[in-house]
């Protein structure tokens, strides 16, 4: 009999002490947000022109610094993400992008995208990784003053600190890719080529949770 | 219903921008920008001389005659200066003088670099740099000239074939080989042509277009010679001074006003010149048709606009608006900054 009662007594503390433990893990992966939750984000820095790829040129490549002729740029951008469930936002960005060729003449880059952002680390420091497609309204200062509609894709990396619980800072990183195409009857189509720019960005948001 | 809507906005906004977007058949936007050149702070560059791999030059910013040896600028004179030339020893220069009245000349001597002011009775309307060629008005005529030591000689005569308001442009191939093309005496809207021995030039057929613009550049070999229009129009003259039209440089705006000289070098029977778009089409004397050149300087020089160019053996010295000076070695068909 005192066997016995010793017996449900270990069953009843485990049952006691199993959601504790369970509790445990869900702190490790916190949820700041939910289904509905939103940020607001302004982004502004540096716009490093990385490599230009033309394959149909030799060489193919020419990379930043020396061979591609352009200068380090600035960018600026607003964006606004709702989030589809606790770590992935969907949302849009609106930016302005430009930079200096050699000759002085001003490359500006109007991008416009859907964005979506997953948060695998959430609350007071997060690390965001975002994904953007779109496109962009470029338009160069020399020459003929040409401009050109194109695709844009976008990846970027950031490290987030919320000073506040609606306010934070994030310091991001990534890559802007531009492809400028001409087809098989343009006069130039073997000048098409992809940019590529990595935008080091320092940004403020405001969530909504 | 919303959701219709938003995609119909961004279809339109799509096509709009596509609308606007104007790059049909300029070169790449990135390719140029990976071709660009650093912009040179002496303005636009015209070469006058070289010698011994020094290039004398007016500029439009540092001041107007300088050096450039070694990599470096340095002014010889800063006097206002409005018009150079040389001969073999001597680099000349005239300041801009009222109508009619005599132009203070200095020369420069290259061997030693001593300046000396020059005796001159003359009204100097223009210069051609590399070829010691210089236009004189004299009342209602001009007079073509060249320095020799330190004098001036005569060369032709033009008197009373053009409108004195508006001086016509002297446009030379060579110390002997010139045009002279401005607005007809008495005229205010047609051009006449004139060659070094006096003779008016003419055409059997498009005389509105000859006779509508005005001539800006000139090339002659072995008794044959190309005119090139300020419309873009290669005029062909097989040596009987009847000349034809042949074909039309595309892309091409003249200088404004579009009566000046337009910038081109003459090299083993061709006539080379860039159209607005930094092209380089080569223009064979002989026939007058011409062909696009894309590939060895051409592609080098694609991203800078030319302001002047001095010819010396294989070698072709280009002054640019904007960007310094830069070598073609023909032989190589090349070309590198300075």
């Amino acid at each position: 009999m005192r066997k016995k009662n010793l017996v449900l007594l270990l069953l009843l503390s485990v049952l006691i002490i199993a959601p504790l433990f369970a509790q445990d893990e869900v702190k490790v992966r916190y949820k700041e947000y939910d289904k509905g939750s939103s940020m607001f984000t302004f982004r502004a820095g540096v716009s490093i022109p990385t490599f230009y790829y033309r394959p149909f040129k030799d060489p193919a490549i020419v990379a930043f610094p020396d061979e591609m002729n352009t200068k380090i740029g600035g960018l600026g951008s607003i964006r606004y993400q709702g989030f589809v469930n606790s770590y992935l936002a969907l949302g849009g960005e609106l930016g302005y992008q430009f930079t200096y060729d050699d000759g002085e003449d001003l490359f500006t880059s109007v991008p416009f995208q859907a964005k979506l952002t997953y948060i695998p680390l959430q609350g007071t420091f997060e690390i965001p990784l975002s994904v953007g497609i779109g496109f962009a309204y470029n338009s160069y200062s020399g020459y003929e003053k040409p401009s050109f509609l194109s695709f844009l894709t976008t990846i970027e990396a950031g490290f987030s600190w919320y000073f506040k619980q609606n306010w934070g800072l994030t310091l991001s990183a990534g890559l802007d890719l531009i492809p400028e195409i001409y087809l098989a009857k343009h006069p130039h189509y073997d000048q098409s080529t992809l940019g590529a720019f990595m935008p080091i960005t320092l940004s403020i948001t405001y969530r909504s949770n | 219903m919303k959701k219709q809507t938003i995609i119909k906005i961004a279809t339109l906004l799509l096509i709009s921008l596509t609308l606007i977007s104007c790059n049909p058949d300029n070169e790449g936007v990135f390719w140029r920008m990976s071709k660009s050149v650093p912009k040179v702070d002496v303005g636009a560059i015209t070469l006058i001389k070289e010698n011994g791999g020094d290039l004398y030059a007016f500029t439009t910013k540092k001041g107007p005659l300088q050096k450039y040896s070694g990599g470096s600028w340095s002014v010889i004179n800063s006097d206002k200066a409005r018009h150079f030339t040389a001969d073999n020893t001597n680099i000349y220069f005239a300041k801009q003088a009222e109508e009619n009245k005599p132009n203070e000349i200095w020369s420069y001597k290259i061997d030693d670099g001593t300046l000396t002011e020059i005796a001159n009775g003359e009204h100097i309307l223009s210069m051609v740099p590399t070829f010691n060629l210089v236009l004189v008005k004299n009342g209602n005529n001009y007079d073509v000239k060249e320095f020799n030591i330190l004098t001036l000689d005569d060369k032709e005569s033009y008197n009373g074939f053009f409108n004195v308001a508006i001086s016509p442009q002297l446009i030379a191939s060579s110390n002997t080989d010139y045009i002279i093309s401005g607005l007809a005496s008495g005229s205010n809207s047609k051009y006449v042509h004139y060659d070094d021995s006096g003779t008016i030039l003419s055409v059997a057929s498009n005389q509105d277009e000859f006779k509508n613009y005005p001539m800006i550049a000139f090339a002659e070999n072995g008794g044959k010679s190309v005119l090139l229009g300020s419309n873009g129009r290669i005029w062909f003259n097989d040596g009987s001074n009847t000349l034809e039209h042949k074909n039309t440089i595309p892309s091409f705006s003249a200088i404004e006003p579009a009566f000046m000289p337009y910038p081109y070098f003459i090299h083993d029977g061709f006539m080379y010149l860039q159209n607005s778009d930094f092209d380089f089409y080569k223009v064979d004397i002989s026939v007058g048709l011409f062909e696009k050149i894309n590939s060895g300087f051409a592609a080098d020089l694609n991203y800078v606009q030319a302001n002047s160019f001095l010819v010396d053996g294989q070698d072709v010295y280009v002054g640019t608006v904007a960007n310094g000076i830069f070598k073609i070695d023909m032989t190589n068909n090349s070309a590198t900054s300075l």
